[in-house]
């Protein structure tokens, strides 16, 4: 524990979470978790992301942490990353929207989700 | 939602870059005039994964994100 001043309720990360994310990132060959849904992204970020996706024309599954504070939290302990969207290929966490952008101008996001 | 950029959370963030960072060469701005950009150029990221390079910058500002007085920034980072 830091000593933060952190107002948020503190909510530890149950092998209930760890379940529900595994099995997410598992059973989705690209996955978000995302303020919002890939169809309507509700912050900037999330939006950056489904254009990155929808100009590349690769199809993505997101989960909405608006709608789920715990998983919100569990996520962040998860990847230990502070910031959504957070994204996975294949179970892999690869980062937020700003790495997808650099992974895409690189050419590496393409042959990541080819595969 | 978007407020307008604080020049007291930036002088902070550049603060804590700073002594994370010592010989990184950064830029702190606002961006697109709405949401804030770190650039950073350091030698800490040679031979770290972007992921890890992200993580190192977080990590600097860890207290402001924890307060809540940063909450969305678009992150650049290079190795020297």
């Amino acid at each position: 524990m830091n000593d933060s001043k952190d107002s948020e309720v503190k909510i530890t990360i149950t092998s209930d979470h760890k379940k529900k994310i595994e099995s997410l990132i598992k059973e989705h060959k690209i996955f978000a978790f995302m303020k919002g849904t890939p169809d309507m992204p509700a912050c900037r970020f999330s939006a950056q992301m489904k254009d990155i996706f929808d100009e590349l024309k690769i199809p993505f599954q997101g989960y909405n942490i608006l709608e789920d504070f715990e998983i919100r939290q569990a996520i962040k302990d998860f990847t230990g990353w502070p910031t959504l969207p957070q994204i996975f290929i294949k179970g892999n966490f690869i980062g937020g929207v700003d790495i997808l952008q650099e992974l895409k101008d690189s050419g590496e996001l393409q042959k990541m989700a080819a595969l | 939602m978007c407020q307008a950029i604080n020049q007291e959370l930036v002088n902070q963030m550049e603060e804590r870059l700073k002594t994370s960072f010592p010989d990184a060469n950064f830029e702190v701005d606002d961006g697109d005039g709405m949401h804030l950009q770190v650039k950073i150029t350091a030698k800490e990221f040679a031979d770290k994964s972007l992921i890890e390079q992200h993580k190192m910058v977080y990590a600097a500002l860890n207290d402001l994100i924890a307060s809540g007085e940063l909450h969305s920034i678009n992150i650049k980072t290079s190795a020297v």
